[in-house]
């Protein structure tokens, strides 16, 4: 195992930076944030500063779970257990392994964006099952979040008061008082008015981005915001989603003064927010999931990648948004300019390596190892970033 | 075992199941012709990763001439549309090389007006799937109908969603 190593670059303040295996177990005192995407899916993980963790949705490579395998690895002892575990929204790719982590590591609360928790779940349920069995894709990304109701609906018949409802001002019940995590979106009016207005199964889990559940996490001074996948307007036109992030600031602008941010919705320009993605000092952690069947983030798109990092030095990609041939190709230390990855074509970047980036099918015998796309950061309770880590495939883009 | 898998959405393990079935075990040539197609459609599906085809139309079928008369067709590729109000339409359909589709779905927008153009029909209205067909450089949109297929009427109505806890 190498030592990580030490480097103040750019950045205000030096941190440890090195990869997932350097850390050999988590650092006391310090909040530490996992964040993993293979390329179809994302899971957040949380290791409060002392003891317990929060999972904030899953995901799936090589038909094993990042969560579980970061859960397993870091675990501080048989009393360090899964406190809450939030599923932010009912889509395919927030889905993967929530049924074998809900029935295996039995977190204390189960937390879904709703008036009322149960509601939700009965309604995810109703309908997904009403869903178009004609279009298989569909019928497909159905099957796993469907298995997860499942899965909460019996830990519930054991646990019946482990639900927890989810909209603006709720905090989630931890074990300790140094954290405090509260939801931020969406807000009990502009919930009600999406129940309204999404009545068909086919709006239901279209939409269901627009009822995404957004955190806050307070550890002393340390703000970190995790998105979900809230857009601010929708696919179409400029018109803003009413639940959107023009409304969550509106009411915490705040969450524009951070120090980690999960960008919302794998970094889309449809999520993009000014006063969210403020420009500010160097010291923060950005990071962002890929999508690779929507060909997020998108990397040559003025309002994709390129505009991100005009406002910030550096993003956390937990991985390319594409095969794994060319997710394996990222460099030893890595660090890629954003010239150095290209879209597409035969087009070579100026000097350095050069990945071609086209959004693929990754079949499962090609996807990543679970702990390869992945980043992990420390933060203090002053507002620091102090450790970075990261999976093999992994990568620190810069301009 | 082989409909279990696929109803929660576990491919590989159905085509695993469906391999392990003995020649002569019993099924009748119409049971095995309905897996078949089934595990064909769902292995397409996973490999597009959004279907283009409906689940009606059988998979030994798709991709090899364009829908109705095809004489004077010189280009043409499946698609599905994903989204659609008055502003336009997002679809989702296979590349087109060469005037022929290649098994690469990508995404894309028409606005309202092309939608028009190409359909006769307003945007809005848009839904199910389609084949976009080239004739004399012209583009138009053929609409491919949706439903149960022949050999299940009934059973993608019930399905039951078994776990994949051991997966």
């Amino acid at each position: 195992m190498s030592s990580p190593s030490w480097t103040t670059s750019t950045r205000e303040r030096a941190d440890r930076r090195g990869t997932l295996s350097d850390l050999a177990r988590l650092t006391k005192n310090r909040l530490t944030v996992f964040v993993a995407g293979p390329g179809s899916g994302e899971g957040i993980a949380v290791a409060l500063p002392t003891r317990g963790w929060v999972l904030v949705d899953g995901c799936k490579t090589r038909e094993k779970y990042p969560l579980r395998e970061l859960f397993k690895r870091y675990r501080r002892g048989d009393d360090d257990h899964i406190e809450c575990f939030v599923w932010t929204h009912p889509h395919l790719d927030h889905s993967g392994g929530v049924a074998r982590l809900v029935a295996e590591e039995e977190p204390r609360r189960i937390c879904l964006t709703g008036i009322s928790a149960e509601a939700t779940l009965a309604s995810i349920y109703e309908q997904l099952r009403r869903a178009s069995r004609l279009v298989t894709s569909e019928h497909q990304k159905a099957g796993p979040v469907l298995q997860a109701v499942n899965a909460i609906n019996r830990h519930l018949a054991d646990n019946p008061r482990s639900l927890l409802a989810l909209r603006d001002g709720v905090s989630l019940p931890l074990s300790t008082s140094e954290v405090c995590i509260t939801t931020r979106a969406p807000d009990l009016g502009g919930l009600q008015g999406w129940l309204e207005q999404n009545a068909t199964a086919d709006d239901f889990i279209r939409n269901s981005n627009a009822i995404s559940a957004v955190l806050e996490i307070a550890f002393g001074k340390t703000r970190v915001v995790l998105g979900g996948d809230l857009p601010r307007l929708r696919s179409l036109g400029k018109h803003p989603v009413p639940t959107g992030w023009n409304s969550v600031i509106g009411r915490h602008g705040q969450l524009g003064n951070h120090a980690g941010l999960k960008l919302p919705h794998h970094g889309s320009a449809e999520a993009f927010h000014p006063a969210l993605h403020a420009a500010a000092g160097d010291a923060r952690a950005w990071w962002i999931t890929p999508f690779n069947s929507a060909s997020l983030p998108r990397i040559a798109d003025l309002d994709g990648l390129p505009r991100l990092l005009k406002r910030t030095s550096a993003i956390e990609l937990t991985a390319l948004p594409a095969s794994r041939a060319v997710q394996r190709q990222a460099p030893p230390n890595g660090v890629v300019r954003l010239r150095n990855i290209v879209p597409r074509g035969p087009r070579a970047g100026p000097g350095g390596m050069t990945l071609k980036v086209r959004a693929v099918y990754v079949k499962p015998e090609h996807e990543p190892e679970p702990l390869e796309p992945v980043w992990c950061t420390e933060f203090d309770d002053e507002g620091h970033v102090t450790g970075r880590y990261r999976g093999e495939v992994a990568l620190e883009v810069r301009p | 075992m082989v409909r279990a898998w696929l109803d929660v959405g576990n491919v590989a393990r159905a085509r695993e199941a469906f391999g392990l079935i003995p020649e002569h075990f019993g099924l009748t040539e119409l049971k095995l012709k309905e897996l078949k197609w089934r595990l064909e459609d769902a292995e397409e599906a996973e490999l597009l990763a959004e279907s283009v085809y409906p689940v009606n139309v059988d998979p030994a079928r798709r991709w090899r001439q364009p829908q109705g008369e095809a004489d004077d067709v010189t280009g043409w590729a499946p698609g599905r549309v994903v989204s659609a109000d008055k502003n336009g339409v997002v679809v989702v359909m296979a590349e087109m090389r060469e005037g022929k589709p290649v098994k690469r779905v990508v995404r894309t927008k028409f606005t309202a007006k092309q939608w028009l153009a190409l359909t006769g029909a307003r945007a809005q209205q848009a839904h199910g799937f389609f084949e976009l067909q080239v004739r004399n450089t012209k583009q138009q949109v053929v609409m491919i109908p949706a439903a149960p297929p022949e050999w299940s009427s009934t059973q993608l109505d019930e399905l039951t969603f078994m776990d994949d806890l051991d997966a």
